[in-house]
């Protein structure tokens, strides 16, 4: 019951707005904000029970040849990313209330609250058909904000390669997922372990999956509709599409992808393992070469991400664990960066770094909030970023030392391209015709905050979190860690 | 375990933290002073307790006098803190042994006065909260770095000290270049970090563990060849973070810092770093020969390089810079060939002359508004007397004039070399003596006498006791430091007894080699002559010296130009390449290739059907029904093949 809550809180709240009036902003936004507060406080309450096991409720859907039913389930797998959605939407739902249209207000605030029940759908899915289901549906509040809100040519490009690009990659998901129906007839697939498929089926409707996956997070080179929806979209939706869909891909494979085909998996990690290893490289250095502040952080996000599909196919026990943290770390990290970008590019106009800098000067406290965001993306120890990549590498230098030694490289490129973004946004002398008004708001900054000390907290001591996922490990890591290629 | 040694231990290490936090988030409130006095009274505090600490540990039987701290104790029942994924276990410990004493004594203490030092230095600062934030910031993460109890809290240290090193150098954010040499700072330690990072993968891949005790005892179940690359990973590490060869051209550039700082981290403290981290991993380095060999040859080679660049260079804290590269090089060079105490005790010296010779610098640059360059300075011994004193104080120590502590301690690192049966290190260790005597003096000629002063601005002499007050105590230090060791008597080898207590070859340092030191005394006096000679008495020498050696100069003025091969070895292809992905093969390529694929989908639709309309729906559409078919196509097949197998 209390599971349904959480997922469907938002909703509610969306639904809720639509009674009042449009022109009641204040009412609005107060709604919005308590709603996504609700939703985080009672997404809270599973850290308590996580540890005695999974919150679960199934109710029976369809019945027939084909069985689905109507599952959902918080488990340690599923609890942080759970926890990470409700985080970042409360920042982000918070983060709208700048927005500049007042009479557009509603339907905004009402398509993000849209957007977070659907990823709550997506990480809380048991169910294939449910998972399938969420995995489309969050395609359309995204276009409709993309299209709708952003108020430029590019910006409604980028909708159409969003939805086209990640409509495709659906599409192949639902290929894989009906091929493996037929085969287990019950969308409920988690319930019974591996299905035995034969070595070809197991191969083909994994990789149908593993498409899907690398084109949602996205992994390269599957990744060309990411960059303009990063740069255009506006910052409350940037924000939780890099901090928490781009999630999905790899939540997928965790919770489905690795527990399915556990042979499959091992017979194309070469094949992922190089993607991976691309991803880090590719992107690293294609954020260096940006001047755009925004697609610079998008192509980190590739670099970043690509660590973690190293973590899964070194199936090293440790890096495997370490993903989770890794994943959240991420989310987090980029969500206050692109909120940050944000407030700077509502202040300075442009999103070019060679033609501003030396905010410090007047914005200290967006020097300093910056800072940690930007340290945690560089990789600074004590800061969660730190902990996951250290995690993920310690544990993939063990069966893959030759990836992990080019991934290292990107530790050297990622300091070399935050820097890059965070002196070029703050140092420097400050240009003449600069705003009055730098500073951060006091809104702005405690909406940030929660994600910057979260930040901290995971840095400094990431076996919280490692300890409340174990079942993660017993779920979706040994079922492949101990399967053989066939 | 008494309360004194599991407490203390954290409040010195959380001391200068607290600082931090209380003048970002108490201070604003205040006076720009209360900073300042919060900023002094954490650092004293640490300071103090450390003596406290020292005083009690050193007084336990050698066997004791090495523990490891959890705290508080019911952390120490969570084995998560700091991560724990069966088989890893890393966990926040402590480590406190006569080493880590050494480094704590001298980074809360020397590092106390630099922070006296900096009330008056920085008196002018519009940022003054900010800057005794991150100086009580840097204490800390040093603090990590020498206490730490395992590698991983080591790393994070390390990676501290670079930051707060990043921040500081690049304080004035306005000034482009302190900007550009923060960054520089920065990137080359994080090379650095990789390199820790790449040996601690080897370490967890051998030992299973990171922790200091398990490692050190199970180091022979590696083998050789193990060690060394662990070792080799470890000192690309110390390279990066004490600026030597080749990692070094950072150290130079950070001199845009305020003085204050480059006493601080690029002299006395962080850059000795990679000293510590070799020290503290000795047990591996006495099992790696051939990584032990590599640190003493890079230690030798950097001491002579900097040397020879000092010899030619004007602004006078990137003399001190390359002199302080020189210096550490001596002390990579002593843990090289094992001669751990002689290393340690150079640093100690070492910290005491070169945070000296900083501080008498900063008092120069202070009253000329900021001048730097030593061709506008001269004739300052009479305008600036306490700059003079203290500045050549330190002058006679770095140089090893007896009886100041510079004389002790280098010939500490001569006397081993020989003994350790190492004649060639010995002989360009004792060349960089006796260029680091000319430079050395070069630099007092130029700044203090010289002939009349040349600079544009009038001086000011502007007083402020807490500036003179530091560098006189310090100035005694460069004097008595030394004494620690004395024919006959040797304070550093014992104290450092229980760390070193496996290492059967430490020799002490109490037995001196007379004929030798005096030797090196007599290099000094003529590094000394040639300095006077060239700067005082025969300026047309200089000049005739000058044309002759042009080419030479033109080297040494470039700093062999390294920063050039780096810039068009590294930087120049990494951005072409880098600027390529993003303009071209990003956006052309790789999404060429998507929407050429729909495009192409189309045309072929186009042929059957005629449905080019132009719409990038369209032209996706077409690509999605070709992928879809193409995967049907295969699922069918394989599903047959299923069945047919199940049949």
């Amino acid at each position: 019951m209390l599971i349904n809550a959480v997922i469907f809180a938002p909703l509610l709240t969306a639904v809720l707005l639509l009674f009042v009036p449009r022109t009641a902003s204040a009412a609005l936004k107060g709604i919005a904000l308590a709603g996504a507060l609700i939703t985080f406080v009672l997404s809270l309450t599973f850290l308590g029970s996580s540890q005695n096991g999974a919150a679960d409720q199934s109710v029976a859907w369809i019945s027939g040849t084909w069985l689905a039913s109507y599952h959902v389930r918080i488990d340690s797998l599923r609890l942080f990313f759970v926890l990470l959605t409700t985080l970042v939407s409360v920042a982000c739902i918070w983060a709208a209330f700048s927005y500049a249209d007042e009479a557009r207000l509603r339907g905004y605030l009402f398509l993000l609250l849209a957007f977070e029940t659907t990823l709550l759908g997506l990480f809380t899915a048991a169910d294939l058909l449910l998972f399938y289901v969420y995995w489309d549906l969050m395609l359309i509040p995204v276009f409709l904000l993309l299209v709708g809100y952003a108020h430029s040519a590019a910006a409604r490009r980028a909708a159409w390669y969003y939805l086209i690009y990640n409509g495709a990659g659906g599409l192949v998901l639902l290929l894989g997922v009906i091929a493996l129906v037929a085969h287990t007839h019950s969308f409920e697939v988690l319930a019974s372990g591996a299905p035995q498929l034969s070595g070809a089926m197991e191969w083909w409707i994994f990789l149908s999956f593993a498409l899907a996956f690398l084109i949602k997070t996205p992994a390269f080179p599957f990744h060309s509709w990411m960059p303009p929806t990063y740069t255009h979209a506006p910052t409350p939706v940037v924000a939780m599409v890099a901090g928490v869909q781009s999630k999905a891909g790899l939540f997928a494979l965790l919770a489905f992808g690795l527990p399915l085909f556990p042979h499959a998996t091992r017979a194309l990690a070469p094949i992922l393992l190089v993607l991976a290893v691309c991803s880090i490289i590719y992107g690293a250095l294609a954020a260096l070469g940006q001047r755009d502040m925004k697609t610079l952080v998008a192509f980190s996000s590739l670099s970043h991400l690509g660590l973690v599909w190293l973590a899964l196919f070194a199936f090293d026990i440790t890096s495997v664990s370490a993903s989770i943290l890794m994943l959240v770390s991420h989310g987090l990290i980029a969500a206050a960066l692109f909120l940050l970008m944000g407030f700077v590019e509502e202040r300075v106009g442009t999103r070019d770094l060679a033609v501003f800098g030396g905010l410090a000067l007047r914005a200290p406290r967006l020097q300093a909030l910056m800072l940690i965001a930007a340290m945690g993306a560089l990789g600074l120890p004590g800061l969660s970023g730190f902990a996951g990549e250290f995690l993920i590498l310690i544990g993939s230098w063990q069966t893959q030392p030759l990836y992990t030694a080019i991934a290292l490289l990107a530790v050297v490129l990622a300091t070399v391209y935050v820097l890059q973004l965070f002196q070029g946004i703050l140092h420097r002398p400050l240009r003449a015709d600069a705003q009055a008004q730098l500073e951060l708001r006091p809104r702005e900054i405690w909406l940030v905050a929660p994600l910057l000390a979260a930040i901290f907290f995971l840095g400094l001591w990431p076996g919280w979190l490692n300890d409340r996922t174990p079942m993660a490990i017993s779920n979706a890591g040994t079922t492949a860690l101990q399967a053989t290629p066939r | 375990m008494s309360g004194t040694l599991t407490t203390v231990p954290f409040t010195i290490l959380f001391l200068p933290l607290f600082g931090t936090i209380v003048i970002a988030f108490v201070c604003p409130r205040f006076h720009r002073v209360a900073a300042a006095i919060i900023a002094n009274l954490a650092i004293f505090g640490s300071f103090l307790l450390t003596v406290i600490l020292a005083l009690t540990v050193w007084r336990l039987p050698p066997a004791a006098q090495a523990f490891t701290v959890k705290y508080p104790p019911a952390w120490a029942a969570h084995p998560q803190f700091w991560a724990h994924i069966p088989p890893l276990t890393i966990s926040f410990e402590l480590r406190i042994d006569p080493l880590a004493l050494v480094w704590m004594l001298i980074v809360t203490g020397v590092g106390f006065l630099i922070h006296l030092y900096s009330i008056g230095y920085m008196a002018e600062s519009k940022n003054y909260r900010t800057f005794f934030a991150y100086m009580n910031l840097f204490v800390f993460t040093m603090l990590v770095l020498v206490m730490a109890g395992n590698f991983l809290w080591l790393l994070v240290g390390w990676g501290g000290v670079g930051l707060a090193s990043y921040l500081l150098i690049g304080f004035d954010t306005d000034r482009p270049a302190a900007v550009a040499a923060a960054r520089k700072a920065l990137i080359l330690n994080v090379i650095g970090d990789v390199g820790i990072m790449l040996a601690l993968f080897l370490m967890y891949a051998h030992f299973g563990s990171l922790s200091y005790k398990e490692v050190f005892a199970n180091v022979t179940s590696a083998g050789p060849a193990a060690l060394n690359w662990i070792g080799i990973w470890l000192l690309l590490g110390a390279v990066a973070k004490s600026a030597q060869l080749p990692l070094q051209t950072w150290l130079p550039d950070a001199m845009e810092g305020p003085t204050p700082v480059s006493a601080l981290i690029h002299a006395a403290t962080m850059v000795t770093a990679g000293v510590y981290l070799i020290a503290r991993a000795h047990p591996i380095y006495d099992h790696a020969p051939l990584a032990a060999q590599t640190v003493a040859i890079v230690g030798c080679a950097t001491a002579l390089f900097a040397a020879t660049i000092g010899c030619v260079q004007y602004d006078i804290k990137r003399v001190l810079a390359y002199s302080t590269m020189s210096q550490i090089g001596y002390m990579v060079l002593a843990v090289g060939v094992g001669a751990y105490a002689a290393g340690t005790f150079h640093f100690v010296t070492h910290a005491f002359f070169k945070a000296l010779l900083f501080m008498a610098a900063g008092i120069v640059i202070h009253n000329l508004s900021g001048e730097q360059d030593t061709r506008k300075m001269g004739g300052l011994a009479k305008r600036m007397p306490l700059a003079f004193s203290t500045f050549l104080a330190g002058t006679l120590a770095i140089t090893g004039i007896f009886p100041f502590a510079g004389f002790f301690s280098k010939d500490a690192i001569l006397d081993q070399l020989l003994r350790l049966h190492h004649p060639a290190l010995w002989f360009f260790a004792t060349l960089t003596a006796l260029l680091t005597a000319f430079y050395m003096f070069r630099l007092v000629f130029l700044t203090f006498f010289s002939g009349a002063y040349r600079g544009e601005h009038e001086p000011h002499a502007a007083r402020s006791g807490t500036m003179a007050l530091p560098a006189v105590l310090l100035a005694v230090l460069s004097l008595v430091g030394g004494w620690l060791v004395l024919p006959g008597h040797d304070a550093v080898t014992s104290a450092l007894a229980s760390t070193f207590a496996d290492r059967s070859t430490l020799e002490s340092m109490a037995d001196f080699n007379w004929p030798l030191s005096l030797g090196t005394l007599a290099l000094a006096v003529v590094g000394f002559l040639a300095a006077y000679a060239l700067y005082e008495r025969a300026p047309q020498m200089r000049e005739r010296l000058r044309t002759t050696l042009r080419p030479v100069r033109a080297l040494l003025m470039n700093a062999y130009y390294f920063d050039t091969i780096y810039h068009w070895l590294f930087e120049v292809p990494a951005y072409t390449v880098a600027s390529d992905f993003a303009r071209y093969v990003d956006p052309e390529g790789i999404a060429g290739v998507t929407t050429g694929l729909a495009r192409t989908t189309v045309h072929l639709g186009d042929t059957m059907r005629g449905w080019e309309t132009g719409y990038l729906r369209r032209y996706g559409l077409s690509m999605l029904v070709g992928v879809v078919l193409i995967l049907a196509y295969y699922l069918y097949v394989a599903h047959q093949g299923a069945a047919l197998g199940a049949r």
